[in-house]
């Protein structure tokens, strides 16, 4: 339960970002999110060019309990979106890590994320 | 908060638990809302409903109060059946819906939903001026509800002869002393248990033994099918405003017995809709819905239907709205058409 991945970092709010390269970074919710979440069953997904901003909301997911904001935990603009979430919103529940939901192009900024181990720990605290 | 007797288990088996109006109870297991609402579709669920509340009228004197405040007709109820309908005030607004069943020719049990169990008591006490006859024996029982298509023979094991929709027996069943109603609030054909918390684990895990098609199922399933089948739930579709004419439940309102409550040549406030969307979106409780651009109702209870893979809604809107003009939905500012459906959605 709960797991969650190094070379991640993370926001209070349960994104994270993963660097893939010095420009380009994937964004998607941790396996806290999609537990707290339940069934995910629509992504309501951003477009190609929009710009993200650190900290603010830039797509929403509906499980069958709630609607939940996704924020992010990079600025920049949208490079590729994970089409694949149009169809199987479930994806997200089954590998929450191996999911991303934005490629985003910007540079990044770690004050402000947590690492793994952090993210561990404020999990920790959170029960 | 209140616990049922079947916490531990539920904690064992890792359901994620919420605090359902003051009882702490399973919202779904580790499989999902999801799963567990297709098992009880297409095969069998059993569901810990034990915040439902036990109040019995015994004796005439009790059953003459029982009178007063029930919507339904229990003189014309034959021992062993059960009834749908409502408690309610002088002025026809609904304290709570309740099941009613006879159980002895002077003795009436009613099942009352566990956030109005204290409500009603209460009501009864200030009907009755502190004479109330009601008993509530809500904390001796666990109530199991066991749904699904496949409850119809496994339900064999316990009790050979088929119960008809609407009847119970009460007696003891492989060994388990308790009431078997065939009754439920999924749309499926299935059964509900009242049964002493002391035997409450046991019966769950022998409903579980009797197939591996059988799954826990917590209260989100729970919700999403009885939303399905177009069942009201107090707190969404019914609350202390409203009357049950108000949100399209007259059926369950016997025109003899309109009077006592006022509500004879009553003139609805309100009706209930049923909606689905066809996008990618999920109406939910409080979104507001549009007719021409103005507001003319509220979505009551909405989720997604596993079902038929879309948002699903049930809506108290104006009495006078024409159904035939578009209605919007308003969801984070956009709206969107909705399209009425005849309640129940899912038809069995």
């Amino acid at each position: 339960m709960n797991s969650v991945q190094e070379g991640y970092f993370y926001l209070k709010t349960h994104e994270w970002v993963k660097p893939v390269d010095e420009t380009t970074f994937l964004v998607g919710i941790s396996d806290f999110a999609q537990h707290a979440l339940g069934d995910i069953v629509y992504v309501a997904l951003p477009e190609v060019g929009d710009a993200v901003k650190f900290n603010e909301r830039f797509c929403d997911v509906e499980s069958v309990k709630a609607v939940s904001d996704v924020y992010s935990p990079i600025s920049g603009s949208i490079i590729e979106i994970n089409s694949a979430l149009e169809d199987s919103p479930e994806l997200l529940n089954q590998d929450p890590y191996a999911t991303w939901i934005i490629k985003v192009e910007g540079s990044f900024d770690v004050s402000g994320l947590l690492n793994a181990q952090d993210y561990t720990k404020f999990l920790e605290d959170l029960q | 908060m209140k616990t049922t007797a079947l916490k531990p288990w539920h904690e064992s088996h890792h359901a994620k638990m919420i605090d359902f109006y003051n009882t702490l109870l399973p919202v779904h297991y580790e499989t999902g809302i999801i799963l567990e609402h297709e098992a009880v579709r297409t095969q069998a669920g059993i569901f810990d409903v034990s915040h439902m509340g036990q109040l019995f009228f015994k004796g005439e004197r009790a059953l003459n109060q029982a009178r007063q405040v029930l919507s339904m007709d229990i003189d014309a109820l034959n021992i062993n059946q059960v009834k749908y309908g409502f408690v309610l005030r002088k002025d026809g607004t609904l304290v709570d819906d309740v099941l009613c069943m006879k159980t002895c020719p002077d003795e009436v049990l009613i099942i009352v939903n566990g956030a109005n169990k204290d409500k009603v008591v209460e009501y009864l006490s200030e009907t009755f001026k502190d004479e109330s006859l009601v008993e509530d024996e809500s904390d001796l029982y666990s109530v199991i509800a066991f749904q699904g298509p496949l409850t119809q023979t496994l339900i064999q094991q316990l009790i050979p002869e088929p119960l008809d929709y609407y009847t119970f027996k009460h007696g003891t069943f492989n060994g388990f002393e308790m009431f078997i109603s065939r009754t439920g609030y999924t749309g499926e054909h299935g059964y509900e248990f009242i049964v002493a918390n002391k035997d409450a684990e046991k019966l769950w895990t022998y409903l579980l033994s009797l197939s591996d098609q059988v799954l826990p199922c917590g209260l989100g399933a729970r919700d999403s099918l009885r939303l399905e089948a177009g069942m009201p739930l107090y707190g969404h579709e019914l609350n202390d405003h409203l009357t049950p004419l108000d949100v399209g439940l007259g059926m369950f309102m016997p025109k003899t017995r309109r009077h006592l409550f006022g509500l004879e040549d009553y003139v609805p406030h309100t009706k209930r809709i049923g909606f689905i969307l066809n996008e990618k979106v999920i109406p939910r409780e409080g979104y507001e819905i549009t007719q021409d651009g103005q507001v003319v109702g509220v979505v009551s209870s909405g989720t997604f239907s596993p079902s038929l893979k879309r948002g699903i809604a049930m809506a108290l809107i104006k009495a006078d709205c024409d159904l035939n003009t578009d209605f919007n939905c308003i969801i984070r500012s956009k709206p969107y058409r909705l399209e009425i459906i005849k309640l129940p959605f899912i038809k069995k």
